[in-house]
């Protein structure tokens, strides 16, 4: 590794060092420091992306392989333990209790479409879904017929996938959004280039991915890409990413004269997410003579860290057979911590020579970064239906159920805050502050369906169901998602215990962005990704 | 090393989970016998009350049974100790308590007489205070880090790029005809023996080398012939000094 050099008095350290005269010098060293002031201001001016708001929020959450099957549609069905996750007032519906596990099996097929490129990548895992127990009982008595107390954990989010997509692109280079970055912020000075944005733009300056072009009088004047952008450039991004949310949940919920039920439950999320992500660029054409071949960028994040939610609910009864149910969900506010590094390797065609690298850990006394932050996710509103044949205890009388839920999501209500207000910049809070207002461009509010049905034969039991999650995006570059459940499932209930086997096909549409640009064409990658889940929940009465 | 340590640790960690799982679910099991006969309830539709009588007569059945089998058992204990020192007078000298409870519970270990002192010969020194038996604690100095944001240009979202496609499915112009992929995943460079740009150049095979269009870029690299009106770039890779804590190498 070669040493940091600070000569000022070297310009253009590049080239062949040239010696300037001492008022020149002091000229320079005062633009310097300005640029250098500029220049921090501009770094503090860039930080978390908007999506890291939504991926923490958009997601379909699990439950037992019952509702699942059902759509998750458990807003006011109850009598699952499930409900403490969507509306907890169904756990009044407990007269028993239940303990319950459910493993779950996925595999995921993910293609995307980039420049007109298709490729697909897959993925094969086993992990745990809802697992825990309720308490319930009463004694008819009273006005309070009924209580009941749960313990459960669920899985609320499965951030588990891997994706790789090319494309062939004549229009703008990955490089550009840090020619961008650099011309933007005014940057003058070789020093502040190559040091003070180690988290992208220095790395690709110091690989010479970019490059400056110097005035006549040997000032830097701007940046531009050394890519060979005109020719064609063939690109490749993949991305891994891995961890989800497990929700701890303490629920209660109390029947009131049969007719009103009502709960509540306090969730303590625990989010693991870990992403690694590649891109390559290449040079389409075999000139040996652009001084590029190809160039790697590769960035790792690991965001991890501990929430709190409260969920409120009631259920009522207008009618034998008809259950209504209202739910509201508090926002998440997450306590996280990012922990990230960048690596750029370039081989500029050079004969006889080694790529360049460099690397974010090398301005860090090579430690990862780390960014500590708080997060406070959408509230959701849950209102539900459920229509049950029959209310009776007998259950060869019992014949099935069908249910539907409606849920609203704000997901432009996500907002980032510093962690430690008073030991963070005036600069880094108002980029934070920036940022919320870009999600709110970005993100829209979303209505959301879940619609499912069982038919039940004492003790055996079919079950239908679907959910969708409705675009959560603002159309500002062609941004547009949505997700779709298809599920069905089986249940057996007899002797004390009983076992649901749920399969679930999941439809995923989405948007994929590596980079974007304020002044060149870029574009996006469609991502379609078909996940098959199956779920079997093992439960006891207890 | 380290990490086939921590991998241990996380299998020993599942497997007692696992173990931990397996314990509660048969605890469970054991608990549904009062639903093991008759219809199982269902509270998605509806439930009887819980069977509180019959739990509250079941269970004093049961802790009656329970307290006779210890009151029993308690009294076979009592009857083999008393026959034991009838049979070997060493016991006769013995402390009549030796429940392990007692701190000073004298036991035998291979034939010496110990107790549970925790002075005790055996273990040599004094465990308990012992200054030498401190656990080790090492203490990692925390390496410092930046304690700021992740870089993102937030302008992206407010303005529109000229001649922008403002449409991620790609209506630019296709240049290449580009096959379908199933990456799978080995599919990629670094299973190719490749470097990544001969890989992604043989991917995109017989199509990217021919592409010589103007392209709409503005911004073409100027590095190697960095003279066009004026301006010069600051310098070639080809020639130039390293720049920052780049430097050239594998790594």
């Amino acid at each position: 590794m070669k040493s940091k050099k600070k000569d000022f008095g070297c310009f253009i350290r590049t080239s062949p060092c040239i010696s300037l005269p001492k008022t020149i010098q002091k000229s320079f060293m005062k633009k310097a420091l300005l640029t250098i002031c500029a220049a921090s201001l501009y770094i503090a001016s860039f930080a978390q992306e908007p999506v890291d708001a939504l991926k923490f929020s958009w997601y379909t959450p699990g439950g037992s392989a019952r509702t699942k099957a059902v759509g998750g549609a458990m807003g006011s069905l109850g009598g699952d333990i499930t409900a403490n996750f969507v509306n907890p007032a169904g756990l009044a519906f407990y007269r028993t209790g239940d303990f319950i596990l459910t493993p779950l099996y996925q595999f995921q097929n993910t293609k995307a479409t980039y420049m007109g490129s298709k490729a697909s990548d897959k993925m094969n895992r086993f992990t745990w879904g809802t697992t825990g127990f309720v308490l319930g009982g009463g004694d008819d008595k009273g006005k309070v017929r009924n209580t009941a107390f749960s313990l459960a954990m669920n899985r609320t989010a499965d951030f588990n996938n891997d994706m790789l997509y090319r494309g062939a692109n004549n229009q703008s280079s990955i490089s550009q959004k840090y020619v961008e970055l650099f011309n933007g912020a005014g940057v003058k000075d070789p020093y502040a280039a190559e040091n003070n944005y180690p988290n992208g733009a220095s790395l690709f300056y110091n690989t010479y991915w970019i490059d400056s072009i110097a005035t006549p009088s040997k000032l830097i004047d701007h940046f531009i890409t050394n890519a060979p952008v005109g020719t064609g450039l063939l690109q490749q991004y993949s991305v891994k990413t891995r961890g989800g949310i497990n929700d701890y949940t303490l629920g209660v919920g109390v029947q009131v004269q049969e007719k009103w039920m009502f709960g509540g439950s306090i969730g303590i999320p625990v989010l693991k997410y870990k992403r690694e992500t590649e891109f390559v660029e290449a040079d389409a054409t075999d000139n040996p003579n652009n001084a590029f071949d190809y160039g790697i960028f590769s960035e790792k994040l690991e965001t991890s860290g501990v929430g709190i939610n409260l969920k409120a609910g009631l259920i009522y009864k207008p009618a034998e057979f008809w259950r209504l149910g209202l739910a509201i969900h508090s926002p998440t506010f997450y306590s996280l911590t990012d922990r990230y590094e960048e690596h750029v390797t370039l081989n500029d065609d050079v004969a006889d020579a080694d790529s360049w690298n460099d690397d974010s850990k090398n301005y860090n006394n090579g430690d990862a970064d780390e960014f500590k932050y708080d997060l406070m996710t959408p509230y959701k509103v849950i209102g539900s239906v459920s229509y049950v044949i029959r209310e009776i205890q007998d259950v060869t009388k019992q014949r099935g159920f069908l249910t539907a839920d409606i849920e609203y999501v704000n997901y432009k209500a996500s907002s980032f805050t510093p962690e430690d207000e008073a030991n963070t910049s005036e600069t880094d809070k108002n980029y934070l502050k920036q940022l919320n207002k870009v999600i709110d461009k970005a993100y829209k509010g979303a209505f959301n369906f879940r619609v499912g049905g069982e038919l039940k034969f004492t003790t055996v039991m079919f079950r239908l169901g679907a959910a969708y999650y409705s675009n959560p995006y603002k159309d500002i570059h062609g941004e547009e998602g949505s997700k779709l459940n298809l599920s069905g499932g089986l249940g057996y209930r007899n002797k004390g215990f009983f076992v649901d086997l749920t399969y679930v096909h999941a439809i995923n549409k989405d948007v994929q962005f590596a980079y974007r640009l304020a002044n060149a064409p870029y574009s996006g990658a469609t991502i379609k990704n078909n996940t098959g889940n199956v779920l079997l929940t093992v439960g006891f009465k207890i | 090393m380290a990490k086939v340590i921590l991998t241990s640790k996380t299998c020993a960690m599942k497997s007692k989970s696992t173990l931990s799982f397996l314990s509660l679910t048969l605890f469970i099991t054991s608990c549904t016998t009062v639903y093991k006969s008759g219809q199982t309830p269902d509270d998605v539709y509806y439930s009887p009350a819980r069977p509180h009588e019959e739990y509250v007569r079941h269970e004093t059945k049961e802790v009656k049974e329970n307290k006779n089998y210890r009151y029993d058992d308690e009294a076979y204990r009592d009857d083999r100790y008393l026959r034991m020192k009838i049979q070997d007078r060493r016991y006769t000298t013995l402390y009549d308590d030796y429940y392990s409870y007692n701190p000073y519970y004298y036991h035998y270990y291979n034939g010496r007489l110990m107790y549970n002192s925790p002075w005790s010969s055996y273990n040599y020194w004094n465990c308990y205070y012992n200054p030498y038996y401190a656990p080790v604690i090492s203490v990692v100095p925390k390496a410092p880090v930046y304690n700021k944001p992740r870089a993102f240009d937030l302008n992206v979202y407010n303005s529109q790029p000229a001649n922008s496609t403002n449409n991620p499915k790609g209506s630019v112009r296709k240049s290449y005809s580009v096959p379908d992929y199933n990456t799978g995943n080995t599919n990629n460079y670094n299973n190719s023996g490749r470097n990544a740009g001969s890989f992604l150049r043989d991917v995109f095979s017989g199509s990217g080398s021919s592409s010589n269009n103007s392209g709409s870029s503005s911004s073409s690299s100027t590095r190697s012939t960095n003279s066009s009106s004026g301006s010069s770039s600051s310098g070639s890779s080809s020639n130039s000094s390293s720049r920052g804590n780049a430097s050239r190498g594998n790594n």
